[in-house]
């Protein structure tokens, strides 16, 4: 064993960006054959390693090697050329290109004449080796999510890769394609080649992940661990630093009277395709309906007909009032807060200071606003009182939007619209992409005003934040509600199901014919 | 306005068409690599006028019709590298630089022409000839209309498939088309986005200098105000062909043939002021830039490559 080189060894790594120190020192090996999870919360500096493993960044300081032999990389081609190949969060895919064109781009071979028709059969090939399927003559932007992480793979393994870096490659998976991913990754293991795998989600770095590495702040907190033995609370805690609760407690409360009705509506998404197809529901006053669905299932949409973004058919009211295609100010007025899945260009304004982005909605009131002017000091006076409240991690109400984490941001949105005291509260994607503390104070939030009386709309794909937050969930499939359960009934295979389009009576009259 | 419908009239006017489509489809085609790479080059006005005066003084020291083509390339390659310097390596507000740029260049032309000819009014010089093709040029009406013209029509309606094979059959116009819609990913395949973009900044200003040089042989003198915006018309162009090099020429052909139709109403006496009719091709190109917007090419949106105007940052 002691023969065999790691496939890659990275000793004291030190990447230094101006102002930031995102990795401090780091030691990281691979193990050839191994799938090697790499653990960290956002902006531990996992990604900004791998990314120096995959030649996009140059380390200030360290020593790459790879298969036993050190390397310096200065672009992505010296590191394709030594067999690493990177997927990475944001998939690197030309979306009006096809599959097989997004895999060709950039390679010596076709040299200048690209016959697809032969790199069409040559690809198919290679998808029967691995068993990666996709049609290959589809433009990327026709593929699902799914589908395009299949192209993403197939593009490294065309490149000859054998170490593979995956940067979360399961936050845009429903939980079927989670476990279908996670069956290519042991088979591509299975066929000679050496993973790592990304991740902050702990339950699916347990299942799948012989050893794990644990970023923090940019530096190591455990350095290649075998993953038996180790418990989940034991790895959040090396993550995090500190104790995580798992569960938000959420008080049995009974709902009160229906706050939004939504009837038959249907609508168009941005490419003028059908996104909306007949979407009916309630939400109860003091009540959490969540959305489950896999992302692009027409959840964005509905939020945005809710809350006057998106022109729509049907009828969608609050306490009895007409909203539907009626200007977002009269949602304001019927009393609807939207924290929109797009933090930063859509819920916040990033060249804006604090106190312009909580007073968006308030500066039409006195005291701040009388309706020509605005009162600067009644402004900051409110935005530090938000401040404070919310507990918003900043130097000053002056700092600028974009300065902000993504989990302060999020807390800036937040205190902005639930300030107003709404009747319903609209969450798309709230807890997004935030650490795991973040996460916490977001969704007690969200509780708070679920206790207040408030009516919620939770749309996420984190079913493990759906299922503890939620009293009732929505599962949304192709523009449709495929069933709504009362989620402390709810089972996780039942609502991966619907995610994937079967409809709750048919699952139920499939159990009943199996009983 | 029955002499509008004579069969001379029409094929005149239809062989017009095409003279006058000339320099705004080779600038077009140009303009759909460097837009396509995810650069707006609005100097192209100015990089025509620079072609048409160097090709205009060039032809008046040598006569020499190859010598003029090169030299008008040689130009529009150097104007290249200089909008691509600002462009891509300064990462500069694509549209501020490039209308400074074609601002620039009308001063700097009419100074160099004063400069180099003394302020005389020269006469009207050695003009490009028709080149009528032997054999095609014989076929009734269509020989009159495609097959007697300059080589440079005939270069331009070649170059349009060739544009089109390069962009959408070969490695290169892979890359190109890649870089403008998502740079980043092309990055990490190692495909260099400033090498893609100078050589589609090259490429375009190239084929604008050859559009300009149309200008000053075919009137056979060069003046300052001679293109009448004929550069934005090809920028507009490029977006009612969506980015694509076929539907380029269809727009090419529409605007030299209402070009052509406004010219010739003017000399049939119609009551309409001149000035109205001298409109009329502009007019056009903005009704129908309101319509192209139906007809989507593979581009990703209406507005053009998604990296459109967007500089590079690793």
């Amino acid at each position: 064993m002691s023969d065999t080189p790691y496939a890659v060894e990275m000793k004291e790594i030190v990447i230094r960006f101006p102002g930031v120190l995102a990795n401090d020192h780091v030691n990281f090996t691979l193990k050839q054959g191994e799938i090697h999870a790499l653990l960290g919360e956002n902006g531990a500096g996992k990604s900004t390693l791998m990314n120096a493993l995959a030649g996009l960044y140059r380390p200030t300081s360290g020593v790459i090697k790879v298969m036993g032999e050190a390397v310096q990389f200065h672009s992505p081609k010296d590191a394709i050329a030594k067999g690493i190949g990177m997927v990475h969060q944001h998939f690197m895919l030309v979306p009006t290109q096809t599959a097989t064109e997004n895999i060709l781009l950039g390679l010596p071979e076709p040299r200048f004449h690209v016959d697809l028709k032969r790199f069409d059969e040559q690809i198919l090939a290679l998808q029967q080796q691995y068993g990666l399927f996709v049609d290959v003559k589809s433009k990327i932007w026709q593929l699902s999510v799914g589908e395009q992480q299949r192209v993403e793979i197939l593009k490294t393994l065309y490149r000859g890769a054998d170490i593979l870096i995956l940067d979360e490659p399961t936050a845009v998976l429903a939980p079927q394609e989670i476990d279908e991913l996670m069956a290519t990754l042991r088979s591509l293991v299975a066929q000679g080649k050496s993973i790592i795998f990304i991740s902050h989600k702990l339950h699916e770095v347990e299942k799948v992940a012989d050893r794990i590495t644990v970023l923090r702040k940019g530096k190591v907190t455990a350095e290649g661990l075998p993953i038996q033995g180790l418990g989940k609370q034991q790895l959040a805690q090396m993550m995090v630093g500190r104790d995580v609760i798992f569960r938000v407690e959420k008080e049995a409360q009974p709902a009160g009277d229906v706050v939004l009705a939504v009837r038959d509506v249907q609508a168009l998404n941005k490419k003028g395709t059908p996104a909306l197809r007949g979407v009916s529901l309630d939400v109860r006053s003091g009540e959490i309906l969540g959305i489950a669905g896999v992302a692009g299932n027409g959840q964005s949409e509905l939020a945005e007909c809710i809350t006057g973004l998106r022109p729509c058919s049907g009828s969608i009211r609050i306490d009895g009032v007409e909203l539907a295609n009626a200007p977002p100010m009269r949602a304001i007025k019927a009393g609807v807060a939207h924290v929109p899945e797009d933090r930063t260009h859509v819920g916040s304004a990033p060249n804006l200071s604090i106190t312009d982005n909580t007073i968006m909605k308030q500066y039409r009131e006195a005291p701040i606003g009388n309706g020509v002017t605005i009162n600067r000091g009644h402004a900051r006076a409110f935005a530090g009182r938000l401040k404070e409240a919310y507990d918003i991690l900043a130097p000053s109400v002056r700092t600028l939007a974009r300065k902000l984490s993504g989990g302060n941001l999020q807390k800036v949105i937040l205190a902005r619209e639930i300030s107003g005291q709404p009747r319903m509260l609209v969450a798309v994607q709230p807890t997004r992409g935030l650490d795991v503390g973040a996460i916490e104070s977001i969704q007690r939030l969200l509780l708070q005003q679920r206790a207040a009386g408030a009516a919620v709309l939770l749309i996420s794909e984190e079913l493990e934040e759906l299922f503890s937050l939620s009293d009732r969930i929505a599962v949304i499939f192709a523009g449709q509600i495929m069933g709504i359960v009362e989620a402390a009934a709810a089972d996780i295979a039942t609502i991966g199901l619907m995610m994937t389009g079967t409809r709750l009576e048919e699952i139920r009259q499939e159990k009943e014919a199996a009983t | 306005m029955d002499q509008m419908l004579t069969l001379t009239f029409m094929t005149a006017m239809l062989a017009a068409a095409f003279r006058f489509a000339t320099p705004i489809l080779l600038a077009a085609l140009g303009e759909i690599f460097t837009e396509r790479s995810g650069i707006l080059n609005l100097g192209i006005e100015g990089v025509m006028l620079g072609g048409a005066f160097v090709g205009f003084y060039v032809m008046y020291v040598s006569g020499n019709m190859w010598l003029t083509f090169l030299a008008a390339i040689f130009a529009g390659l150097c104007m290249g590298g200089v909008l691509g310097f600002f462009y891509i390596t300064l990462r500069a507000n694509q549209v501020v630089v490039g209308i400074l740029f074609s601002l620039m260049m009308v001063g700097l032309t009419s100074f160099l022409y004063r400069l180099l000819f003394h302020e005389t009014m020269l006469g009207k010089q050695e003009r490009l000839t028709q080149l009528p093709i032997p054999g095609l040029s014989q076929i009734p009406f269509l020989g009159e209309i495609l097959f007697t013209q300059s080589p440079l029509t005939y270069l331009a309606l070649l170059l349009a498939p060739v544009a089109h094979f390069l962009l959408y059959r070969t490695e290169f116009g892979l890359s190109v088309r890649a870089v403008g819609e998502h740079p980043r990913a092309a990055d990490t395949l190692g495909v260099s986005v400033t090498r893609l973009r100078y050589l589609s900044v090259l490429i375009g200003c190239g084929a604008a200098a050859v559009g300009g040089v149309f200008f000053s042989l075919h009137f056979g003198q060069f003046l300052d105000e001679m293109l009448l915006g004929r550069g934005y018309i090809a920028v507009a162009i490029v977006i009612f062909g969506q980015w694509r090099p076929g539907r380029a020429l269809l727009g090419a052909i529409i605007f030299g043939l209402v070009d052509a139709f406004a010219l010739r109403l003017q000399a049939l006496s119609i009551t309409v002021p001149f000035q109205f009719l001298l409109m009329l091709p502009y007019v056009l190109t903005i009704l129908a830039l309101l319509i192209s917007v139906r007809f989507r090419g593979d581009v990703g949106s209406p507005s053009g490559p998604h990296a459109l105007m967007a500089p590079y940052e690793r």
